[in-house]
């Protein structure tokens, strides 16, 4: 069954983006929600970045799908723009060490 | 083992926070404070004065616990030998910033970060064992959220038995709160918070740690005040525990 990893963990991050649109209730907050998450994709981007990235990719694509899906009050194009540039805030925050922490 | 000299000499050489410490402390206090002042306890969600001077109470309550915190693990650790050393968890400090928008600060999840324990040779010398070893480590990640219990307990007990209207001063009462949840949060078995530490120790031992710290924040909740029956519950946990999981993981 783990063979299947991505596709098991696609579908609970679909799950867990739905959720979280649905419970913001606010286009504002959905906006700074996406920007969060996408931060934390971004981070996540980043320690992978040396793996094979084709799972990842998807877990991430399918994130952003559910997000999407429950999104009742945002414009779409916002948000899908918000979390590609939540991700690459959140990858070069990293790559580039203006936060040396890791 | 060399006495308190010993300990106040290493206290001034190692204790202070280098630059990278400081800034996961200011990241993880920025973050708990928004975390934990979002919702300022009115209906109206509106953001005005009353919301800012919310924000700043829970500033000072965030810098007070994660400090305690913090100083609880690097003092028991420079006793042992150890340095410890503090390192923000980027995606608890997200989870929990995204918790806090989508809950509307209702739910608050503090995963804040852990600590790494970095060996002081000369320090050690004499100790058994020389090196760094789980009890250690479980040892030191458990004074954090002690030391932030001892600060509630003490001052729960100046209002309980010195009639001092600590639950009347907001800055207080949300110091008290505040502890007690960054201790119980702390203690979560997710690497790298230190309950993980603990329970990479020993399962028994977390069980019983979990179960005591746990067990006496629900009996404050129910107005009892008592470390006796906090004990008591953790004995039970710890006996659960046993019978059913730890017995059977060990028949083969």
């Amino acid at each position: 069954m783990w063979m299947a990893w991505p596709e098991i963990f696609s579908f609970v991050v679909i799950v867990i983006g739905f959720i979280i649109s649905v419970a913001t209730r606010s286009a504002i907050i959905s906006y700074i929600t996406i920007l969060l998450c996408g931060l934390y994709f971004g981070r996540m981007w980043f320690n992978v970045q040396k793996t094979i990235k084709a799972p990842w990719l998807l877990i991430i694509f399918c994130f952003l799908l559910g997000y999407l899906f429950g999104n009742f009050y945002g414009d779409p194009k916002v948000i899908i723009i918000l979390f590609i540039l939540g991700m690459i805030g959140g990858f070069y925050t990293f790559h580039k060490k203006w936060l040396i922490i890791n | 083992m060399y006495g308190p000299f010993d300990l106040v000499d290493k206290v001034k050489r190692y204790f202070w926070f280098s630059q990278e410490e400081w800034k996961s402390i200011l990241i993880t206090i920025l973050a708990l404070t928004f975390i934990i002042g979002f919702n300022d306890g009115r209906k109206t969600g509106a953001i005005d004065s009353f919301w800012f001077y919310n924000l700043f109470i829970c500033l000072i309550v965030v810098v007070i616990v994660v400090l305690v915190h913090l100083a609880g693990q690097r003092i028991v650790g420079l006793d042992a030998g150890f340095r410890v050393e503090y390192k923000v968890w980027w995606y608890g400090i997200i989870i929990g910033l995204v918790m806090a928008l989508v809950t509307r600060g209702n739910i608050w999840v503090i995963l804040p970060g852990g600590i790494l324990i970095h060996h002081l040779s000369i320090h050690r010398l004499g100790y058994f064992r020389y090196g760094t070893n789980t009890l250690a480590m479980a040892m030191t990640a458990l004074a954090g959220p002690l030391a932030n219990i001892l600060l509630a307990t003490f001052l729960k007990t100046l209002e309980i038995w010195f009639n001092v209207p600590v639950s009347s001063v907001l800055l207080l009462d949300k110091l008290i709160v505040f502890s007690w949840v960054y201790a119980i949060w702390s203690l979560v078995p997710i690497p790298p918070l230190n309950g993980a530490l603990i329970l990479f120790k020993s399962r028994l031992m977390y069980a019983f740690i979990f179960g005591t710290i746990g067990g006496y924040a629900v009996l404050v909740m129910f107005g009892i005040y008592s470390f006796i029956f906090a004990f008591i519950i953790g004995a039970i946990f710890w006996l659960l525990f046993y019978i059913l999981f730890e017995r059977g993981a060990w028949s083969f």
